[in-house]
């Protein structure tokens, strides 16, 4: 035999492994064929090729274990017991590029499962594998390890913490710096990730640096790095007013309403999301979102928005009204109650309409001027539908309750509460009648208007139990009006004058 | 009752002759005038005389007299009493009027005084309520100022938040204004990408069909011979121009940062070309291969010499004296002592046997001195 044949035999060989590595990872990247796959017992024909000589056939055979990986957590967990991620982690540190692309594909692939999942890639030893290759020179490998990061710090408080003791903070901070819009992307949702869960883990954040670098990029055109560029900023503000007031003294404001009119849905709900979390820490930076004109871009957000992404809108007019009288003014000034008793009225969802009954009774519950604004725009009826509907939820109906309550104990304008007085329940009854109480004695048109619109009927056929609060409240009513009125509204007062025609004898 | 008269008169007449006369004076006396003190005078003893003679006349007269004053006398008296008691109730009035004068004059000093001491306090009171008073609305000015500029400050401004309002109103427009033109920009933009991807899709559609163009013999597929206008895509086959029809190298993409879903491998095997040829892509890769040499071959076989010649070269080019600087060691030239140190005479003995050689004789000549003061000597001659 010659040497040429018994080369032959290798390199068919090695076409046969090339061929069938690459096969392989066509096959599951579509997810119908995974499941015959691994009854194939793909996996522990992988795992030899992981350490095959020829580099392509390893990296391709990472890939295809990433993409089996990435199908379901039980491959996931398959991955994990073949012990394959040692392998893959020792190997990270001495192969070259692609194949360090490969191996933190898969690595991400396992973590982004679960937490159990992600536990174990951390305890591989795969945090330091991956912060050495977001020093690499080339873009894609940093890109790739900061996907890996991103994905494991995204479970929770305890895995975040591992990426940050692993010194992948500032490494991603630089990333951020980068001028490849993916890794940016990137970098800045795993810099998102890690700073959700506490405030200690957002802090390192901060002390890396990323605001300034994050806040840079808000008026980047493109729409997928300002999604992650919001997020990691709410992410960061959300915590604590400290980190909040870093946010906002990045110089981010103005800039930032303009991105609520993005043609990017995820990018305009962040940038809800982000005011949103500001404006709930303190009225002192409420207000600085108010005068740079934030209520108003919000109240059109609103407006023009439907559904989960309205959501964030909606909470932060409930947040910024909370905070103190002058600042719910300030929504009811920028026409915020016309849109939130339109989102009541629209909304499918009960959690949206619960958080716009929600920010009405934030609005209203503060003076009686407030309650006034909030009345004559119709939102009482709305309110009390949404509360005694059959179909809304529970959420709701304690949301709805509550906000009419806030808004009626306020409430001095009659002719919106009128109508509740025919169709309240007794419990908001008490409420409605309450404020009639109060109002009537000192107010002689009303109490006219009160007569002729048929409230003063209404009020003798509700039935009271003597002692009860609603009882006093109608005594107090009725001690407005002459004694006759009072008697010619009462239910059956024409019988007994007809009775009293029967008894009268006429001359004796 | 005659004779007591009488003998009163008589007792009357020894005590005072001018018992009459002095009742008469005596009336008289009463409007002020008595003459009847002066001291007795012979006119008097004369009258007595005379008056001593009618005696008994004057008797009788007396006698008249008196019946007529006895007559008169309880009248008299009356009238009497009436005067005196008038005169008495006069004067006692008076006194009393007097009296009363004075005691409602002190009366009135005491009055007044006290009325002025009252009327001090009063006023003194008086003045300080209206101080007070004063005071108190000063003090309501100073208190309804700090608590308006308190309550402003601190706790509520009514025209202060009208005032904030209304500028965030503005504010507000301003903004929705300013997000209107965003919005509408960024759709624009948008929609103007849409357009320019449909163009370009249009476009590469319609130079990939672009054989299906009419010529000037057949018409093409679009321009049907029934229709009276061509159809649309036959403009546009008759704009663009035909794609050529050079096969594009294929270049490995790696698209694993993408997500992983959408990596591009490379393309399997699947049909070999026919003939002995070897695939397109390794003709190309090979044609556009740059050479690669060794850097054995890369070097010229003269490079040795010609750097040295061009070292030269440079060197000649930068130098900056024609004599080049030599150092001590490649000297030349010989040695050459000085003159002094060279000559057969030897050396002078200076600074041994002397030092400066002084003619002291020289200074002796002032001849030289008058020839150059001739003129200051003549001015001495023709004093």
């Amino acid at each position: 035999m010659s040497t040429r044949q018994i080369l032959q035999v290798f390199e068919q060989y090695q076409k046969a492994r090339t061929t069938f590595v690459q096969t392989v990872a066509e096959l599951s990247s579509r997810p119908q064929n995974i499941e015959i796959l691994q009854n194939a017992g793909v996996m522990s024909l992988l795992r030899p090729l992981l350490l095959d000589i020829v580099p392509t056939i390893q990296q391709t055979a990472a890939l295809a274990l990433g993409r089996l990986a990435n199908y379901n957590d039980d491959l996931a967990m398959a991955v994990v017991k073949g012990d394959i991620l040692p392998q893959l982690v020792y190997s990270l540190a001495e192969q070259n590029r692609f194949y360090k692309k490969a191996a933190a594909f898969v690595l991400r692939a396992v973590a982004r499962h679960s937490p159990e999942l992600a536990q174990h890639v951390v305890d591989c030893g795969a945090l330091d594998a991956l912060v050495v290759c977001l020093e690499e020179f080339d873009p894609g490998v940093k890109e790739a390890a900061a996907w890996a990061l991103g994905y494991i710090a995204r479970h929770n408080a305890e895995l975040a913490q591992n990426v940050v003791d692993a010194g992948a903070v500032p490494l991603l901070v630089l990333c951020v710096q980068e001028p490849e819009l993916s890794l940016k992307r990137i970098a800045a949702s795993a810099l998102s990730d890690i700073s959700k869960h506490t405030s200690e883990l957002a802090q390192t954040v901060v002390d890396a640096g990323a605001i300034a670098h994050l806040a840079q990029m808000i008026l980047n055109q493109d729409a997928k790095l300002k999604r992650q560029v919001f997020s990691a900023l709410s992410q960061i503000a959300k915590h604590s007013v400290d980190l909040a007031e870093m946010v906002v003294e990045a110089e981010i404001f103005p800039a930032v309403l303009n991105c609520l009119k993005d043609t990017d849905e995820y990018v305009k709900k962040n940038v809800a999301t982000l005011i949103r979390e500001i404006a709930k820490h303190t009225p002192e930076l409420a207000q600085l979102i108010v005068n740079a004109g934030g209520v108003a871009a919000v109240v059109d957000y609103v407006g023009e928005t439907t559904g989960n992404v309205r959501l964030p809108g909606v909470m932060m007019l409930g947040y910024v009204a909370a905070h103190s009288e002058n600042l719910a003014m300030a929504v009811v000034v920028s026409k915020g109650v016309t849109q939130l008793s339109l989102t009541i009225s629209e909304e499918k969802e009960d959690h949206i309409r619960a958080a716009a009954a929600w920010a009405l009774g934030q609005i209203g519950r503060h003076t009686p001027e407030h309650a006034r604004a909030v009345a004559s725009a119709n939102v009482l009826p709305r309110l009390l539908e949404a509360y005694l509907s059959t179909f809304s939820s529970e959420d709701l109906k304690t949301k709805a309750k509550r906000a009419l309550k806030n808004i009626l104990q306020k409430c001095v304008y009659l002719p919106a509460l009128e109508p509740l007085l025919h169709d309240a329940p007794p419990n908001i009854l008490k409420h409605v009648v309450g404020q009639f109480s109060k109002v009537l004695p000192h107010d002689s048109k009303a109490r006219r208007m009160f007569v002729t619109s048929g409230g003063l009927k209404k009020v003798q056929e509700i039935n009271a139990e003597p002692g009860t609060i609603l009882h006093e409240y109608i005594n107090t009513i009725n001690s407005c009006y002459p004694e006759e009125i009072v008697r010619y509204y009462s239910p059956g007062y024409s019988e007994r004058l007809l009775d009293r025609v029967d008894q009268y004898a006429p001359g004796s | 009752m005659g004779k007591r008269f009488l003998f009163s008169s008589d007792d009357a007449a020894k005590i005072g002759f001018d018992k009459k006369p002095r009742l008469v004076k005596k009336s008289l006396s009463i409007r002020g005038q008595d003459q009847s003190r002066s001291s007795p005078s012979p006119v008097i003893m004369a009258s007595f005389v005379k008056l001593w003679c009618s005696k008994h006349r004057l008797i009788d007269d007396l006698i008249d007299a008196t019946r007529e004053a006895e007559k008169y006398r309880d009248t008299e008296y009356r009238a009497v009493v009436v005067i005196q008691s008038w005169y008495r109730g006069v004067r006692v009035k008076a006194l009393i009027k007097h009296l009363h004068q004075a005691a409602s004059i002190i009366q009135r000093c005491f009055r007044a005084f006290r009325a002025r001491k009252t009327y001090r306090i009063k006023l003194k009171e008086a003045v300080t309520k209206m101080e007070w008073k004063y005071y108190y609305n000063m003090a309501t000015i100073i208190q309804k100022t700090w608590r308006g500029y308190w309550t402003r400050k601190y706790e509520f401004n009514y025209y202060a938040r009208k005032k904030y309002l209304e500028g965030l109103a503005l504010k507000n427009e301003f903004v929705r204004h300013r997000l209107e033109e965003v919005g509408r920009k960024l759709k624009e933009e948008v929609e103007q990408n849409q357009k320019n991807e449909e163009q370009k899709e249009l476009y590469e559609n319609a130079s990939r069909l672009h054989y299906l163009v009419s010529t000037h013999q057949i018409p093409g597929v679009y321009n049907s011979p029934f229709n009276r206008y061509p159809n649309q895509m036959e403009n546009h086959l008759r704009e663009v121009k035909m794609a050529s029809l050079r096969s594009q190298s294929y270049t490995q993409k790696n698209n694993l940062s993408n997500g992983g879903n959408i990596v591009v491998l490379p393309p399997l095997q699947t049909t070999k070309q026919q003939g002995p040829f070897r695939s397109p892509e390794n003709v190309v890769t090979q044609r556009n291969k740059e050479i690669n040499l060794s850097l054995r071959a890369e070097t010229a076989y003269t490079s040795a010499d010609d750097t040295r010649r061009y070292m030269k070269q440079l060197e000649k080019r930068m130098r900056i004296q024609d004599k080049p600087f030599q150092p001590f060691s490649h000297r030349t030239i010989p040695y050459e002592p000085t003159l002094h140190g060279s000559t057969s005479y030897g050396r002078i003995a200076y600074g041994t046997d002397h030092f400066r050689e002084t003619d002291h004789d020289l200074d002796k000549h002032d001849k030289v001195l008058d020839a150059a003061l001739t003129s200051l000597i003549c001015r001495n001659h023709f004093k």
